[in-house]
């Protein structure tokens, strides 16, 4: 077995890679530098029959769920077109504002009647235009008609029965205003009828004061002053 | 080859997920790792090396420093991993290695030099495994993960004297190793010398 002399010093250089010239080298040197060379040459040797599993492993460690899934920005969903959209809603608007007026018989009448001869199959009458009266053939025509369409607004007094709401169909004569209402420039009208006198019962749920009984006066007050039947009572100076 | 400037680059598009940033990564330490871990635990190395690498993944999101900083924890997970190992397969000196295929694995050759020269890669990893496994892994610590002295004695948790005393004892350990194959290659051509001489 040959002595091997090696200190310190020459070992650091041989580990640093700086071991100079084989001659230089005390015995023994030269192999173990050239075992530490071929130690280092293999660094530089890349393995990459496995890095694509352990490259994958890494991203499923770093970023969980993300395995396979491109880094990059999500692709876009394509944004659908708004013209369907559009079409449906101009299609639905037309069909509502057509109706109305085929409802209210406010088409002109070569529309009128055929849409009122179409909707009747389905059991819908509409109103069908008579033969159409120019305003020059009859004069009269136009404020008898105006005067109907005003009487219109008569049914929402309360009390009064409804009236008849001509339609254009009236071509005669105005009916006379039934009493109580009058004839004026407006055409009729009503008169506000007197409310009946409404006594408020008294409260039921009253505890320890029992509540007055109303008295005349209370009635006279609220047939009076109308708005105020609330804020006063009997028991008040 | 260092990534140099790169570096904090590559590292934080590795810490985002990006593939092409793990990859630089790993073809730039993982042949080290993978060097230190066929020396210290052969039948292992490959798994042991994605080991590293997913517990690299791990820590990445904390990790902070530059490149020497980054091999130095690198070396730091490979080593405790080797130990990891080691305590579940029982303390052993070595790392078993088939007696039979010392001598085919050095090459043969004509002339001392040649053969030293033509010394493979694993043949150097082979002869460095049957070291004393402390001797060992701070060999292979200073010349396969190029660290300095310091680093490996934080590593190995060793004062920074004792891990000169065991490179050189490693060194002249190899020293010994070299010459005996140089001894029993040259046995065979005395006596061929000596029967052929009359």
């Amino acid at each position: 077995m040959p002595r091997i002399n090696l200190d310190p010093q020459t070992a650091e250089r041989l580990i640093a890679g700086r071991a100079g010239e084989p001659a230089d080298l005390p015995r023994g040197a030269a192999e173990v530098a050239s075992i530490l060379d071929a130690a280092r040459k293999v660094v530089t040797e890349s393995d990459v029959s496995r890095m694509a599993a352990t490259v994958a492993a890494m991203r499923d460690v770093l970023v969980p769920g993300g395995a396979g899934a491109p880094a990059s920005v999500p692709a876009r969903r394509p944004r659908p077109s708004p013209l369907p959209k559009v079409l449906s809603a101009g299609v639905a608007g037309l069909a509502v504002l057509f109706g109305g007026l085929a409802a209210a018989g406010a088409l002109p009448a070569a529309a009128q009647k055929p849409v009122a001869d179409l909707v009747s199959h389905v059991g819908i009458d509409l109103p069908r235009p008579e033969s159409p009266a120019k305003p020059a053939d009859n004069p009269t025509a136009a404020p008898t008609t105006s005067t109907s369409t005003t009487s219109t607004t008569i049914p929402v007094i309360v009390g009064e029965p409804p009236a008849q709401a001509p339609t254009s169909e009236t071509t005669v004569t105005a009916p006379a205003c039934p009493p109580p209402a009058y004839q004026s420039a407006n055409g009729c009208v009503t008169p506000l009828p007197v409310p009946e006198t409404t006594t408020q019962p008294p409260p039921t749920t009253t505890t320890t004061k029992p509540s007055p009984p109303p008295t005349t006066t209370t009635s006279t007050t609220v047939a009076s002053s109308g708005t105020q039947s609330g804020r006063y009572r009997g028991d008040m100076p | 080859m260092a990534l140099g400037e790169q570096f904090t680059d590559v590292v934080d598009a590795a810490r985002a997920g990006a593939p092409w940033a793990l990859e630089i990564l790993y073809r730039e330490f993982h042949p080290a790792v993978l060097a230190f871990l066929r020396a210290r635990a052969p039948a292992e190395a490959e798994d042991l090396a994605s080991d590293v690498f997913i517990a690299v993944a791990e820590g990445l999101p904390r990790f902070e420093g530059d490149e020497d900083g980054f091999r130095s924890w690198l070396f730091t997970i490979t080593y405790r991993q080797v130990g990891q190992l080691r305590r579940r397969m029982g303390r052993r000196r070595t790392d078993p290695f088939p007696a039979d295929e010392v001598g085919e694995r050095v090459p043969p050759g004509d002339a001392e030099s040649d053969a030293m020269a033509a010394i493979g890669t694993q043949q150097a990893l082979d002869l460095i495994a049957t070291l004393p496994p402390a001797q060992g892994e701070v060999l292979l610590l200073r010349v396969v993960a190029d660290l300095p002295v310091d680093e490996v004695a934080r590593i190995v948790n060793k004062r920074p004297t004792a891990v000169r005393a065991l490179q050189h004892r490693a060194i002249v350990g190899l020293a010994r190793r070299a010459a005996r194959e140089e001894s029993a290659r040259d046995e065979p051509v005395k006596e061929e010398k000596s029967e052929s001489s009359p």
